[in-house]
């Protein structure tokens, strides 16, 4: 968006803009209102509209992914944080595994070195970190079922594995994007941190990744919401005292 | 520890804090933090 453009062109992509968060403000409110498939078909509309506009138009190149990632970031973390206990289980197990990926693949990284993940868009992340993330996710995840009184099982520590992976690639694709648009840290919103974004990437993509997942689960019968779905996958039948609505 | 690292400490454990404060909570609490992620990912997460 630094390119010198005409005044009726910025005038343009300002109304795009503005057009933009009147969806997100009502992505927000359908969201606020327990409403989330309608939410996230609005952004998801909005979405395709942005780019088949944009084809000819002076959008940003960003601005439909910009939608898509910021309504379903939204809507998949308000879901799954659904259903009581069971929500506040699911809520936890996918911050214990992308938290102790993210921690604990600065640390193996920095102690272990080695070969790099991806260089070109992120040169100081190394397979070992990524190895060593990813496992300690997957611990992170299993403990917490045992915590829970669970079982923890092969099925759970695959899915903590999964949640593990795309909340790798979710960073990694945030740095790609930062290095396409030139820009080194997202925002400074967060003090010492790279950005809002920095802080959330990994997140935002465990979570919606773990949203389509338990989604496509409960079109089988598997439960009733996300939270009931990873109750039921990891072993606890029966809802233990666990406060929380 | 550099100045750096202690101020990602510090506001690491501050946005966790709050973060697992809504989230015990959910319902509002959470519903609002959901939000305010997604408006902070499509108005600050870009640039």
């Amino acid at each position: 968006m630094s390119q010198a453009r005409s005044p009726a062109a910025r005038g343009e992509a300002v109304t795009v803009l503005l057009a933009g968060w009147a969806v997100m403000i009502a992505a927000a409110i359908l969201t606020f209102l327990e409403l989330f498939a309608a939410a996230l078909m609005l952004t998801v509309a909005a979405s395709a509209a942005a780019y088949i506009y944009g084809r000819n138009k002076p959008v940003p190149f960003w601005f439909g992914g910009a939608l898509l990632y910021a309504g379903a970031a939204m809507v998949a973390l308000a879901a799954i944080r659904q259903g009581g206990a069971a929500g506040l289980y699911t809520t936890l197990f996918i911050f214990a595994v992308v938290w102790s990926t993210d921690i604990m693949a600065y640390f193996v990284g920095r102690a272990i070195g080695g070969p790099k993940l991806a260089p070109s868009i992120s040169p100081g992340k190394t397979w070992s970190g990524a190895a060593g993330g990813a496992f300690f996710g997957v611990a992170a995840a299993l403990g917490l079922c045992a915590a829970y009184g669970g079982h923890p099982s092969v099925i759970l520590a695959l899915l903590a594995l999964v949640l593990s992976a795309v909340s790798q690639a979710g960073d990694l694709f945030e740095s790609a994007l930062k290095r396409r648009c030139g820009a080194k840290d997202s925002s400074h919103l967060i003090p010492g941190h790279g950005g809002v974004m920095d802080r959330v990437d990994g997140l935002v993509a465990a979570a919606f990744a773990m949203f389509m997942m338990a989604y496509c689960a409960m079109l089988f019968g598997a439960g009733d919401s996300v939270g009931t779905v990873l109750f039921r996958w990891s072993g606890l039948a029966v809802l233990p005292a666990v406060q929380g609505a | 520890m550099g100045r750096e690292l202690k101020l990602r400490l510090i506001s690491g454990v501050i946005l966790a804090a709050a973060v697992l404060t809504a989230t015990w909570f959910g319902g509002a609490a959470f519903l609002l933090l959901s939000v305010g992620i997604g408006l902070l990912v499509f108005t600050n997460g870009w640039p």
